[in-house]
């Protein structure tokens, strides 16, 4: 299943919102895990019937592995332990190279050696490289200590087969969420902020990379004859705005269902398309995954403290590890070793000369070179990605332009600058800064409201502070009497909202609701509706 | 209170939603899509297990969702406020004009241009041709048709049309319409000319046979339906539509019989009833058939052959003052034999009445063989 689709907004979503907010009323702890673990077990087999199996043995074996290391460390075997964490990850790295590599490995060495095996075309398993990773980093932290073993099945099965990030992503840690899977609070607050969040995610996935990831699509399936220079680049910055506002969508709406279950993940992507250099682009872009190579790859093979050669070495194994992740395809390797090139280049060579060059340049150096990644990462195969190439350098004798591409210009120009200007932090600085009305009006404005109404009395709020603040500012040395007997109107006047403040209000709401059915009548409009991370 | 919105409206929304996909009777059909909506798919373990069936049910859910129609509206409406150029094969034109992408595909017109060729050389021993090609909405307003689009030249089309139609009488009113751009000629949401426009062409065509074509003020002129939403408007349905009307012209003193292929007749060209369904371009001639024949007390003592598209709908009825008899075949459904009927049917006249746009992407000319 995936977030943008019927099924899952309008019976999967409210129906498990539904039970497990019940369940939240009976006393038993398992429970609220038990149901997000059947649901995600449901949401997984709804798009991988077969392959729920796998995902559920992949559970179990992390499970007893886990219980393994725990016990050889307890009686501090530490050598023993490590054979079991190997025994894991040989397991589980292992079921990753066989279900998503075997047919790309039997098809180059048949292409090598010129013999004919047969390539078994197993499917992938939707989801597999995150949740592999999300395995292996519990396992390994909990070899290392950071973590304590899960003795609850259902709490690591549900740890792992979470169903906001099991299919795209983000890759959360088990650190992340380990006291929350035993033991978190969800207020409306939260849920409130996560719905948002994941209106937000939603909208950035179905009105905007959708619209926009259309062009890319449309332009390759023209004969090369109706190309031109200017189309190409086109839809190789239309895809550009494709994947990150589908992969930071689908991350947006992860981090939003967390949170209405009460889970608290780590942010995935900061506008990586504002940075200027690729070292800074790679901070910014799908954080849970660099961060993983680099805790569990890179510093372990000893990062940049064992000499410049080694750290070297250590980039480009990282680099073709992280390629080669996002598909088997040479195409993926070629991408992770193009970054690894740039990120050698920039530490070595001209980093510091980048630095000094006027901003703007910077971001169109670094702009440029993410396009061309993403034409690399978008084609089937490095030779059709060579042809496009030469097509944008004007290697191929395309025309400049074409009334085509004149067409296509008009035709997604608006959409482009939306998309252009939201990948930017302005519209969130023009909000905090314009329209978000100020956290402690709100707050002294909700709790006087709520305390009046509700029983005539002041009941401390969860924010002390916030009743220090008002009793002090109404000047009264008994203050809880003094507030007691505020009239709505002049405790309005004094430290309520303003008319222009509700009008923010509003406008806010407002618009989170109009993103919520503008998405919803694209996506029941039979709209272009793809899903990036089938190969990942 | 904003988060207690935020949450209890998105709860809200969600659950009437699921609700309603319970409650609501799955409809059949939308007439404002014009099509057959999706029904709740059959359950069997092999559809699941290969994933069809959620599929179907995905694309069920879908369209029995609640507010369909309205969602389908939003859809368009947001593509105008974005500047796309249009929605679903038309585009937003403007005054309000949907305009069908003209885009032909490959040789369709020149195969279709050699059967026709064919058969004029085989038939003008038996009676005279005329090959009457209606335009398309863009070449009579080209102005109103949005900038940078991607539309073949149905101009240089219409030439090419004539050129190679040489054996026939060729009529095209395009100027004529032109010259008639400031009355109602062309719908705005469907992909018909309007009777009126319809009227023009039959003064264009009868200067050519030398009719006596009666002044259009001689006609009873009245408006059928102020509600019309046509075939274009259900591909990208704006909120902001500008409906049609049905205006049509009856001949008071003229005496009809429409026959039909099922061997039904009425003794009238207009279907009152059709005023009341989708497609109210019906109302002419009871909309699409294979084969029909129109009597008439115009007792000019001739008889048409007329080959056909649905543009001919609201121009049949004027030509039915012409011909005592006219015999009107559609080439999409009609599989009897043309030939025989050429040779012995005793036709003064052969008719082709098409639309550009017809005879550029239909495959049926082949029949005429």
């Amino acid at each position: 299943m995936v977030f943008s689709s019927v099924v899952f907004l309008f019976v999967f979503l409210p129906i498990v919102l539904f039970l497990y907010y019940i369940s939240g009323l009976f006393a038993v702890k398992e429970l609220k895990n038990g149901i997000l673990l059947v649901a995600s077990l449901l949401f997984y087999a709804w798009g991988e019937p077969i392959y729920l199996f796998l995902m559920l043995a992949s559970t179990v074996v992390c499970y007893f592995v886990g219980l393994g290391i725990g016990y050889f460390k307890e009686r501090n075997q530490l050598k023993a332990a490590k054979r079991v964490l190997l025994v894991g990850m040989v397991l589980h790295i292992g079921s990753l190279v066989i279900f998503k590599y075997t047919d790309f490995f039997v098809e180059n060495i048949n292409r090598m050696f010129h013999t004919a095996i047969k390539e078994p075309e197993l499917a992938l398993p939707i989801g597999i490289s995150f949740y592999t990773f999300q395995i292996l980093s519990y396992l390994i932290d909990a070899y290392w200590g950071k973590v304590a073993v899960q003795k609850n099945w259902v709490h690591l099965a549900t740890y792992v087969a979470l169903f906001p990030q099991l299919i795209a992503g983000p890759i959360v840690r088990y650190e992340t969420v380990e006291r929350e899977l035993a033991d978190r609070t969800e207020t409306i607050d939260e849920f409130a902020l996560g719905a948002r969040r994941f209106i937000v995610g939603l909208g950035k996935k179905v009105l905007i990379a959708n619209t926009v990831g259309e062009l890319y699509t449309i332009v390759h399936a023209l004969p090369r004859t109706e190309q031109s220079v200017v189309m190409l680049w086109l839809a190789s910055i239309a895809y550009t705005i494709q994947i990150y506002y589908d992969f930071s969508g689908y991350s947006d709406m992860a981090i939003g269902l967390g949170r209405m279950f009460g889970f608290h993940f780590l942010e995935n992507f900061q506008y990586p398309y504002i940075a200027t250099s690729i070292t800074e682009f790679w901070r910014r872009w799908h954080i849970s995954l660099s961060s993983w190579f680099r805790d569990y790859v890179y510093i372990p093979l000893g990062g940049n403290r064992t000499g410049a050669w080694k750290q070297y070495r250590n980039i480009f194994v990282v680099w073709l590890l992280t390629g080669f992740w996002h598909g088997a395809e040479w195409t993926f390797v070629g991408w992770g070793l193009y970054f690894c090139l740039l990120l050698v280049l920039e530490k070595a060579v001209f980093g510091k000369l980048l630095k000094r060059l006027p901003l703007l340049l910077q971001h169109i150096y670094t702009m440029v070179l993410v396009v061309i990644s993403w034409t690399m990462f978008a084609a089937n195969n490095m030779g059709e990605f060579f042809t496009t190439l030469k097509g944008m350098f004007f290697a191929s004798g395309l025309s400049v332009s074409n009334e085509r591409t004149i067409y296509y210009l008009t035709s997604y120009g608006v959409l482009f600058l939306i998309a252009i200007i939201g990948a930017t932090p302005v519209p969130m600085r023009f909000y905090r800064k314009h329209i978000k009305v100020k956290e402690q009006a709100q707050r002294q404005y909700l709790y006087v409201m709520g305390s009046l109404n509700t029983r005539g009395e002041v009941t401390v709020s969860e924010d002390e502070k916030y009743v220090a603040v008002t009793r002090e500012r109404a000047g009264a040395s008994d203050k809880k009497d003094r507030i007691i007997h505020w009239e709505k109107e002049s405790f309005d006047k004094e430290y309520g909202l303003s008319s222009l403040d509700k009008w923010k209000l509003c406008l806010e709401v407002a618009c989170i609701f109009v993103i919520f059915i503008a998405s919803i009548s694209y996506l029941v409009s039979a709209s272009f509706n793809p899903f990036l991370y089938f190969r990942f | 209170m904003k988060n207690k919105i935020i949450a209890f409206g998105f709860i809200l929304l969600l659950a009437s939603f699921l609700f309603a996909a319970f409650i609501l009777e799955p409809r059949e059909y939308s007439a404002m899509e014009n099509r057959y909506l999706k029904q709740a798919p059959k359950f069997t373990v092999k559809s699941l297990l290969s994933g069809e069936y959620m599929e179907k049910v995905e694309a069920y859910l879908a369209d029995q969702v609640m507010f369909k129609d309205g969602f389908v509206s939003l859809k368009a409406d947001i593509e105008k406020l974005l500047h796309k150029k249009g929605s679903n094969g038309v585009y937003f034109g403007k005054n309000h004009r949907y305009i069908q992408v003209y885009d032909p595909d490959g040789d369709t017109l020149k195969d279709n241009l050699s059967f026709i060729k064919n058969f004029v050389s085989a038939s003008k021993s038996h009676a005279p041709v005329t090959f009457f090609l209606a335009p398309n909405v863009q070449s009579v307003y080209p102005e109103d048709v949005p900038s940078h689009v991607l539309m073949a030249d149905a101009d240089k089309d219409r030439q090419t049309v004539k050129e190679t139609l040489k054996e026939a009488h060729f009529v095209d009113p395009t100027e004529l319409l032109q010259e008639h751009k400031d009355e109602y000629i062309y719908f705005r949401t469907d992909h018909h000319w309007t009777m009126r426009g319809a009227y023009y062409g039959y003064q264009a065509l009868g200067e050519e046979l030398g009719y006596s074509v009666m002044d259009a003020e001689d006609y009873s002129v009245e408006y059928k339906s102020e509600d019309f939403l046509g075939s274009l408007y259900s591909k990208a349905p704006l909120t902001s539509v500008k409906k049609d009307s049905i205006e049509v012209f009856s001949n008071v003193l003229g005496k009809y019989r429409v026959s039909f292929e099922d061997g039904k007749h009425v003794n009238t060209l207009f279907m009152n009833s059709k005023l009341h369904t989708k497609d109210q371009y019906t109302y002419f001639l009871d909309g699409n058939h294979s084969f029909i024949t129109i009597q008439s007390n115009a007792q000019t003592g001739k008889r048409a052959l007329v080959f056909k598209d649905s543009y001919s709908h609201v121009l049949l009825p004027f030509l039915a003052d012409q011909y005592d008899y006219i015999d009107v075949i559609d080439l999409r459904y009609y599989r009897g034999d043309i030939k025989t009927m050429v040779e012995a049917g005793g036709y003064n006249d052969i008719l082709m009445i098409y639309n550009m746009d017809f005879l550029a992407t239909d495959e049926n000319f082949i029949w005429l063989q």
